[in-house]
C-alpha cells in the first residue's frame, strides 16, 4: 500500500487543464514551389474551450477543443499567361485550319507575376483527444553534482528535481482546416485586384482588351493552378496536405501535452515544512525545511477524481 | 509585377504598309527560286540586311522576317545569323514585320535587281494589320487616293467565347484593294485582324481620326541629300571672272 495518497476532484483537474490549454500557442511560416505557382503561409493560433471528462477506465477525454487560427495567411504567387495580340489567320485553309498566320506580339516582355494573399485567419479547427496521466521524474540537469536538495531548493531559479504529471494523448482527432466556401469568390476578387494593379497605368479600353484576352479570371487561375471545380477543397488540401499543416498541428499538440508542459509539478524531495527559526536557544539559529523524498509516484483517475499515490523514501 | 509592358503596342494608332510597326505586316510571294537579299530601312534610312532562300524543295510555306531584329547594329552591320539561311517554298509567303519599333520597310533584290519593295505593294501582295485602340480610323491608299472608313469596336470579356476563347481564332476582316477599298466601310473589333488583298500598286495607311494625341506618321520615303564637295565652284571665281 502506498505511503501517500492525494486526490484532486474533476473540477480541480479542469482548472489545471485550463491553465495548460491557455498557454498553448503556435506559429509557423513556410513556402513552397509548386511548379506553375509558388505559395507561402504564415500561421499562428491557440486553443480555446473544450470539455474535460475523467473516465472510469483511467483515461481522460478532452472534447471539442477549439484550435483557433489567429493568423492564417496564404500567399499565392502566380505567373499569369503572356497576354499577346496578333496571331490571327491571314490565309485560311479552305479545308480547315490556317495556311498563314500573323506573328504574335506580347504585351509584356515576360510572364507577369501577381501575388495574392488570402487572409483566412479566424478559422477554427476542432481537436479532441483521449489520453492517460503519465508521471515523469525530472532530474534537473542544471543542478551541480553534489548539491543537496536544500541548496537546490534555495537556488534561484530553483534547481530542485521534480515529478511531472503529463496528460499523454493516446488518440487525437483533429479536424482539417476547412476554409469557407466563399474563398473562391475571395480569391477571384483578389486576383482581379492584382491584375488591375498590374494594368493600372493602361487606359480603360486596354484593360478591357487584356481582360477579354485573358478570359474569365477565375478560369485562368484555375487553369494555372490546376484547380479542380472546388477551390475551397483545393485550398484546404494545399494547407493540410501539401504544406502538411495538419501534421504540424498534430505534432505540436502531442509534444506540448505529452512532454513539453506538465499538468502539474511536484518538487522532489517535497517540502513538507518550510525553514523556521530555531525556538531553542542552542544553535543552529534556523531549522532547515523538512523535505520528504517521493518515490514510485503512480497516477490514475476514475470518473470522479485524479488520484496520486506515492511512497516516501 | 516584374514584367515590362510593351507600351508601343498600346500607343499605336497609325499603321502604314510602307512603314511597318507592331501589328502591321506585308506578305509577298517570291516565285523564283534563288537567294534573296533584304535591305532593311527604318524611317527611310538603311538599318541592316539579311537574306533568305527560295527553294522548290522547301516545305516551309511561311517565312517571317522581323525587320526590327535585322536592324541590330545599324546599316554597317552584317548581322546575318543562322536565321538568314532560312528557306521558303516558291508557293509560300515571306512575311515582313516588326516585333519592336516602327517605321520599317524592306527592299528585296536578287543581285542588283530589285524584285520587291514593301513601300509599293503590287498585285497578289497582302497587307495585314490589327488595331488595339477602339475608335474611328481613316483608311487611305496613297497611290490612287482611295479612301475607306474603319470603326474599331472595343473587345470585352466574354466576346471571344464563341471563338473558343482564343483571340487568334477571331476571323480577320477581309478587304480588297482594287480601284478603291471593298468594303469602303469597315468594322472590326479591337485586336481583330484586318487583311488587305492588294490587286494594284498600293500603299495602305490607317490613321485615327478621333481627337486626342496621335502617334506621328512614320515616313518610309528614301531621303537623300547631296554631300558637300571640296571643289564646289564659288561665285564668279567659278566662271573665271
Amino acid at each position: 500500500m502506498a505511503h501517500l495518497t492525494i486526490a484532486a476532484s474533476e473540477k480541480t483537474f479542469r482548472t489545471l487543464f485550463e491553465q495548460l490549454r491557455d498557454n498553448f500557442h503556435f506559429s509557423k511560416s513556410d513556402s513552397g514551389d509548386f511548379g506553375p505557382f509558388t505559395a507561402s503561409y504564415s500561421v499562428a493560433g491557440h486553443l480555446e474551450g473544450g470539455t474535460v471528462d475523467l473516465r472510469a477506465d483511467n483515461t481522460v477525454q478532452l472534447k471539442e477543443l477549439d484550435l483557433v487560427w489567429d493568423t492564417l495567411d496564404l500567399t499565392l504567387g502566380i505567373d499569369i499567361p503572356r497576354i499577346c495580340v496578333g496571331g490571327f489567320c491571314i490565309i485560311p485553309n479552305p479545308f480547315g485550319g490556317c495556311i498563314l498566320r500573323a506573328p504574335r506580339i506580347c504585351a509584356f516582355d515576360s510572364d507577369p507575376d501577381i501575388s495574392v494573399t488570402l487572409p483566412l485567419g479566424g478559422l477554427v479547427s476542432e481537436v479532441s483527444f483521449t489520453g492517460s496521466l503519465k508521471p515523469v521524474h525530472f532530474t534537473n540537469p542544471a543542478r551541480p553534482a553534489g548539491m543537496n536538495a536544500w541548496d537546490a531548493q534555495d537556488a534561484n531559479p530553483s534547481l530542485a528535481d521534480r515529478w511531472q504529471i503529463f496528460l499523454d494523448p493516446q488518440q487525437v482527432d483533429l479536424d482539417p482546416i476547412d476554409v469557407s466556401d466563399s474563398v473562391g469568390n475571395l480569391l477571384e476578387h483578389l486576383v482581379d485586384e492584382a491584375i488591375d494593379n498590374l494594368l493600372g497605368w493602361l487606359p480603360g479600353w486596354a484593360r478591357d482588351l487584356i481582360r477579354a484576352i485573358l478570359g474569365s479570371v477565375i478560369d485562368v487561375i484555375r487553369a494555372i493552378l490546376d484547380i479542380p471545380d472546388d477551390i475551397q477543397e483545393w485550398i484546404s488540401d494545399l494547407l493540410n496536405v501539401s504544406f502538411g499543416l495538419l501534421d504540424f498541428i498534430l505534432q505540436m499538440v502531442l509534444e506540448y501535452f505529452a512532454s513539453q508542459k506538465p499538468l502539474q509539478e511536484i518538487e522532489d524531495p517535497f517540502p513538507m515544512l518550510p525553514a523556521v527559526n530555531n525556538p531553542n536557544p542552542a544553535p543552529p539559529s534556523q531549522l532547515v525545511p523538512v523535505k520528504i523524498p517521493i518515490a514510485n509516484l503512480n497516477i490514475f483517475c476514475n470518473d470522479q477524481e485524479m488520484v496520486l499515490e506515492a511512497d516516501i523514501g | 509585377m516584374n514584367a515590362k509592358i510593351n507600351q508601343e503596342l498600346f500607343n499605336t494608332i497609325t499603321v502604314d504598309s510602307g512603314a511597318l510597326g507592331p501589328l502591321a505586316m506585308v506578305l509577298h510571294r517570291f516565285a523564283e527560286p534563288g537567294r534573296y537579299e533584304v535591305s532593311v530601312f527604318r524611317d527611310g534610312k538603311p538599318a541592316g540586311s539579311r537574306s533568305f532562300v527560295v527553294n522548290e524543295a522547301a516545305q516551309v510555306g511561311q517565312l517571317n522576317i522581323d525587320l526590327s531584329s535585322a536592324e541590330r547594329g545599324g546599316a554597317s552591320c552584317d548581322c546575318r545569323t543562322a536565321e538568314d539561311s532560312e528557306e521558303v517554298s516558291p508557293q509560300g509567303y515571306v512575311l515582313f514585320h516588326s516585333s519592336r519599333g516602327s517605321g520599317y520597310s524592306a527592299r528585296v533584290s536578287v543581285g542588283k535587281r530589285l524584285v520587291f519593295d514593301t513601300t509599293a505593294l503590287g498585285e497578289g501582295d497582302l497587307f495585314a494589320a490589327s488595331l488595339l485602340k477602339p475608335g474611328r480610323y481613316a483608311v487611305s491608299e496613297s497611290e490612287s487616293g482611295a479612301k475607306a472608313a474603319l470603326v474599331v469596336e472595343a473587345l470585352h470579356a466574354g466576346m471571344l467565347k464563341e471563338f473558343g476563347g482564343r483571340l487568334e481564332d477571331l476571323p480577320p476582316v477581309q478587304i480588297d484593294v482594287k480601284d478603291g477599298f471593298q468594303p469602303a466601310e469597315i468594322r472590326a473589333r479591337s485586336a481583330q485582324g484586318l487583311v488587305f488583298s492588294i490587286h494594284r500598286r498600293a500603299r495602305v495607311v490607317i490613321e485615327s481620326v478621333d481627337k486626342g494625341p496621335r502617334t506621328p506618321r512614320r515616313h518610309a520615303g528614301y531621303h537623300w541629300k547631296r554631300p558637300p564637295t571640296r571643289s564646289q565652284p564659288r561665285g564668279n571665281a567659278a566662271r573665271g571672272d
